[in-house]
């Protein structure tokens, strides 16, 4: 029986050996970027995770216990290529780990098998940013201190350097992703601009309708209600026009706007405007109307819908003599091409057809690509995420393909702010690694081997 | 001692066959729960022996060790040759080599010597599902031999079916002990390609295609010859593409009387080709034709004015190519002069 008149493990000499123990580190150490993985895919039977991505970071200070360098002979060539064997000791606070990291690891969920981690585990993966080397850790050894007042104060990251394959590594540290840019299987797409722009043209009318306004939006609104537009007294042309419903805060629809699709001619009194629900549901709205007497916009001819509008183009009408007021159109695209004009504001004083200028499609290509953004064929559906793009040479290079993705096929980013947009002109799948050689043994083989009958490997 | 340099690449080009095998495999990594990929891995291939500088210099440029490594990664390498007596043929046999440049033409070479040569193809990967989906998209070519069509020698029309056989699967899973080494998976699988090892190829042509056969009778030994009787090749289809006359009337199917703008150089018993018809000239009057239609196996058709007629004459017989069709043509003469045949002047002395 341990004799009671001594205290072991007092927990305010724990504390001041916890203490003492992250002093030291904090003293000697460096600075580690501690990154959690995030396990995407289990294989069972098997037992191996097949697919992991490490987006969280947590800087921690450790203190490297391999001071004398990584050893002799730590880069060996293999009949793989050259394999970096270095290894590396690292210790860590055990109280600062579970009081700076594990709490928010919980509050996120948890990452990995754990949902809720209360130490650093095998396979997460630590950053070394003297040498730049991503280490994976093989072993916690947490019994380092081996109980001393009764307790552990560190943890012994055993590491190895981590071996690479499709893991998504996208921390926002660019020090870290940048070497996971270049590294691993690469397609590289050849980029070019995409589309042409549309053009429209348009011509006069007098008695038309200039404007529809809004003055009270309604409410209750289930979707967007028709617009009749009553027609003229004498001889002329019913206009026509559409109502643009937008959310309100009572969780129905209101209206936002009501474009002209046809301001129609030969009104000389207002015509009477009604607005009814499709279904039914909303009302209570009040809209006032004006017609053009002279030099208003006609009806709008698309000449050419250009091709590959991803994102809205403006539409921008030559301006009206003075006097006068310059009309205002919104595009509506369909398959990513223009389909039609429709004007909130026809204007009117114009003494000659106005110029209807379309924004460009993208004729020279647009946005830009950010390491980790999710690129996506809008033909095929294939996704990847961006590794690395060259605007001057249209060069993108992207990992993690789902398929193949079609020449001549629109490429776009996905769930980014600004999209970018281009065509794709062409791919290479073979990745540009120095070890790899597909592509230099397929142009090789291609002078001798004669293969009456498709190869059934497939051509590199 | 054996004379002259030559190389032939026979064994760069075996590796290149046996990489090209295996250059276009890749692997999935799907999500379990929706069977959507996540991502698509083309597997780098390449020959494993490299110059260690070149290895350093190129994968570690910058000193750059992000990653030890990536994976998952196929690479190939030599590892035996033996002599194959079962393909073996008379040392001393020699065989006729055509080169590509001109087909009348050929070269004497050796018979090739049969070799087998061992490969190792090995495959390291990070996963036990990726080196399973590597291996289930070789296995189903192998049974166990799978034969790949090589030209053996640049510039000659020299083709050997080289079977790759495979003949044994190997695999390490170091999965147990020490939780600070790391488990590898690693798979060799052995194959024997049965290839060739060509003999010195002549620069020059050393002979053409035998195109006159003589032969001497005599009524004794050492007596002078009495009868000759001479056998040579003839053309079966048109190799100069003369032009010598053309149509002036459209030639339809069924019909023989054709109509030239010139019949002078037309020959009764001449074979001639228009487009790819062969016919035998049958009657002459003046610019008329008749002809015997579809000879020498051809298909008849139907010609247009303009179309070019061509003679097939002593000019095409002297340009048969090796592996041509040709037919024979034959000439006996007598002889009272008591001459004797010098083969090595080449006349009657």
């Amino acid at each position: 029986m341990l004799n009671p008149f001594f205290v072991h493990g007092n927990k305010g000499e724990q504390n001041l050996v916890q203490s003492l123990v992250d002093e030291h580190i904090q003293m000697h150490g460096i600075e580690f970027t501690y990154m959690p993985r995030h396990y995407v895919n289990r294989k069972t039977v098997l037992r191996e995770v097949s697919t992991s991505d490490f987006t969280k970071t947590f800087p921690i200070e450790g203190y490297i216990e391999n001071y004398e360098g990584f050893g002799d002979n730590h880069n060996l060539l293999t009949k793989f290529g050259v394999r970096s064997t270095a290894e590396m000791s690292i210790v860590i606070s055990k109280a600062r780990f579970q009081e700076y990291i594990v709490p928010l690891l919980q509050d996120q969920g948890g990452v990995g098998l754990s949902k809720d981690p209360v130490r650093p585990l095998e396979g997460d993966l630590i950053y070394f940013p003297l040498a730049d080397i991503l280490f994976e850790v093989k072993y916690v050894e947490h019994e380092a201190n081996f109980y001393q007042l009764e307790e552990n104060y560190s943890y012994t990251l055993k590491c190895e350097v981590f071996e690479y394959e499709d893991e998504k590594i996208d921390t926002g540290i660019k020090e870290i992703d940048d070497d996971f840019a270049t590294i691993g299987y690469n397609a590289t797409l050849t980029l070019v601009g995409v589309g042409t722009t549309a053009t429209a043209e348009t011509s006069l009318v007098n008695g038309g309708i200039h404007q529809i306004k809004i003055f009270n939006e309604g409410t209750g609104f289930t979707g967007d209600p028709t617009v009749l537009i009553s027609a003229p007294n004498g001889s002329g042309r019913r206009a026509t026009a559409v109502a643009i419903t937008t959310d309100n805060p009572q969780g129905s629809r209101s209206l936002h706007e009501i474009r002209i699709t046809d301001p129609g001619f030969g009104y000389t009194s207002l015509p009477s405007v009604t607005v009814t629900p499709t279904d039914g549901k909303g009302g209570n709205v009040s809209i006032g109307v004006g017609i053009a007497t002279t030099g208003a916009v006609g009806i709008i001819t698309i000449t050419s819908g250009g091709t590959d509008y991803n994102i809205q183009p403006t539409i921008t009408f030559s301006a009206a003599p003075s006097g006068g007021v310059t009309a205002i159109g919104t595009a509506i695209i369909s398959n990513r091409s223009l389909t039609a004009i429709q004007v909130t504001n026809a204007g009117y004083g114009y003494t000659l057809a106005p110029s209807i200028t379309v924004g460009a499609a993208g004729t020279i290509g647009i946005g830009t690509f950010h390491y980790g953004d999710t690129i996506k064929g809008v033909d095929t559906e294939t996704t990847a995420y961006a590794t690395s793009w060259d605007v001057s040479t249209g060069k993108l290079t992207a990992k993690n393909l789902t398929g193949k993705f079609a020449i001549n096929e629109v490429l776009t980013t996905v769930g980014v702010a600004i999209t970018a947009s281009y065509r794709i002109n062409s791919v290479n799948y073979d990745d540009d690694d120095a070890f790899e050689d597909n592509q230099e043994i397929q142009i090789e083989s291609d002078g001798i081997l004669d293969f009456t009958e498709q190869n059934p490997f497939g051509e590199a | 001692m054996f004379g002259k340099y030559f190389y032939n690449e026979t064994i760069r080009k075996t590796v290149i066959a046996f990489g090209t095998l295996f250059n276009d495999i890749t692997v999935k990594h799907k999500n379990d729960s929706t069977d959507a990929v996540i991502s698509t891995i083309k597997v780098p291939i390449a020959y494993g022996p490299i110059q260690k500088f070149l290895a350093r210099v190129e994968q570690q440029s910058n000193f750059n060790r992000q990653a030890a490594i990536t994976l998952p990664r196929l690479s190939f390498e030599i590892i035996n040759y033996q002599y194959d007596p079962s393909r073996k043929v008379a040392p001393v046999t020699k065989f006729c080599l055509v080169p590509n440049s001109s087909k009348n033409k050929i070269k004497k070479v050796f018979m090739p010597v049969p070799y087998n040569i061992g490969f190792r193809l090995s495959f390291a990967t990070k996963l036990q599902d990726d080196a399973l989906q590597i291996l289930e998209q070789i296995l189903p070519f192998f049974q166990p031999a799978y034969n790949v069509t090589l030209n053996m020698i640049e510039g000659h029309n020299e083709t050997k079916d080289v079977p790759f056989t495979l003949n044994d699967i190997n695999f390490q899973d170091e999965y147990e002990g020490d939780f600070s080494e790391r488990r590898a998976i690693i798979y060799d699988l052995e194959f024997t390609a049965k290839t060739y090892f060509y003999n010195e190829v002549p620069t020059d042509e050393t002979g053409g295609i035998i195109k006159r056969v003589q032969i001497d009778y005599s009524s004794a030994i050492r007596a002078p010859r009495e009868v000759r009787y001479v056998v040579t090749p003839t053309a079966t289809k048109d190799y100069n593409s003369d032009k010598t006359v053309a149509l002036t009337a459209v030639f339809e199917t069924g019909k023989t009387l054709l109509k030239v703008n010139s019949g002078v150089n037309l020959v009764v018993g001449q074979y001639i080709q228009i487009n790819n018809e062969v016919m035998r000239v049958e009657e002459k009057d003046n610019t008329d034709i008749i002809v015997a239609r579809a000879q020498y196996r051809t298909a008849e058709q139907k010609h247009s004015s303009g179309d070019n007629v061509n003679l097939i004459n002593a000019s095409d017989h002297a340009l048969i190519e090796v592996g041509d069709d040709f037919g024979f043509d034959s000439d006996i003469e007598f002889f009272q002069d008591s001459k004797f045949f010098s083969p090595s002047q080449g006349s009657d002395q």
